[in-house]
């Protein structure tokens, strides 16, 4: 299934193409850094979890 | 307020959701009608919240396996505030607060800035005032104002006096400024009381937020102003 970040939403309509462009790289890009955080992060976290609990939680998380 | 006013407010929001650097950032889109730049913001807002969602909702889910004391730990050494923000609509109201009870003030402070409260509105109404209070001023402190004013509309009235006596003259007026829901904005003023908006919009100038006092005078009610206005000529 493709992620809803696949469809980007349009710019302002008012925006000119140049300027809309700068934005879109923008919201790219905040899109990107929050995909980073989540895959990195969740793997981190996974040392907090203590022992006998990490078969379960990467069972719930389908790892 | 003239559209470019309201422009370069929802600029600064838009700029905030983005992670820029400062509404600077965005003096481009000041020439874009503010419904356009809600609009997008709104879409980009649902684009950031829906992305990953599968996962995010399971993370969620294994979070009932565990203690909270350790869910807090991994939230701010592993997870950080972007992504306990996102997760944060997604579990049970109770539980979401007493994680939180076990997070630093500052930690919250930074994943408050980056939670949408609409997406959390039982989470946000069952914190405790004390708590809202401590992270309001630790908000305040880093700047967040954007994110703020999101919050406004969520709070109960002596939650809302309790942040309005603890916050600077400029902190108000800059959350005023690019609140959610501005229609509120005469009742927020009500609680800040006639004396200290008079002060409030006396000092503006000195703080370089001009701009931010017409636009505060202006979404004061009819009753405030001419309130204001025989205070001034008194």
């Amino acid at each position: 299934m493709p992620r809803p970040a696949d469809q980007l939403p349009d710019p302002p309509a008012s925006l000119d193409s140049e300027r809309a462009a700068e934005l879109t790289v923008h919201t790219k890009a905040a899109l990107r850094r929050q995909r980073r955080e989540l895959a990195t992060s969740v793997d981190k976290a996974f040392k907090h979890i203590p022992w006998p609990l990490r078969g379960a939680v990467r069972r719930v998380l389908g790892a | 307020m003239s559209a470019a006013t309201e422009s370069r407010a929802e600029a600064a929001k838009l700029a905030r959701l983005l992670g820029l650097d400062g509404p600077e950032s965005l003096t481009y889109v000041h020439q874009v009608p503010a419904s356009e730049l809600r609009d997008y913001r709104e879409a980009v807002t649902e684009l950031l919240y829906d992305d990953d969602q599968a996962l995010l909702q399971r993370t969620a889910d294994a979070a009932r396996l565990l203690p909270a004391h350790t869910l807090a730990t991994m939230g701010e050494h592993a997870l950080g505030p972007l992504i306990c923000a996102r997760l944060t609509g997604l579990l049970d109201p109770d539980r979401a607060v007493e994680i939180s009870g076990h997070f630093p003030i500052d930690f919250l402070a930074q994943l408050s800035a980056e939670l949408d409260p609409r997406r959390a509105v039982d989470v946000v109404t069952s914190m405790p005032g004390d708590r809202v209070l401590e992270i309001a001023v630790a908000m305040a402190a880093a700047g967040e104002h954007v994110a703020m004013g999101r919050f406004v509309a969520h709070l109960d009235e002596g939650t809302l006096a309790g942040c309005i006596e603890e916050l600077t003259d400029e902190d108000l007026l800059r959350i005023a400024f690019v609140l959610e829901g501005k229609e509120r904005l005469d009742e927020v003023f009500e609680l800040v009381g006639l004396e200290r908006t008079q002060r409030i919009l006396d000092g503006a100038e000195s703080m370089g937020l001009g701009e931010e006092a017409l636009d505060l005078r202006d979404h004061l009610n009819a009753r405030q102003r001419k309130q204001l206005r025989r205070r001034a000529g008194g």
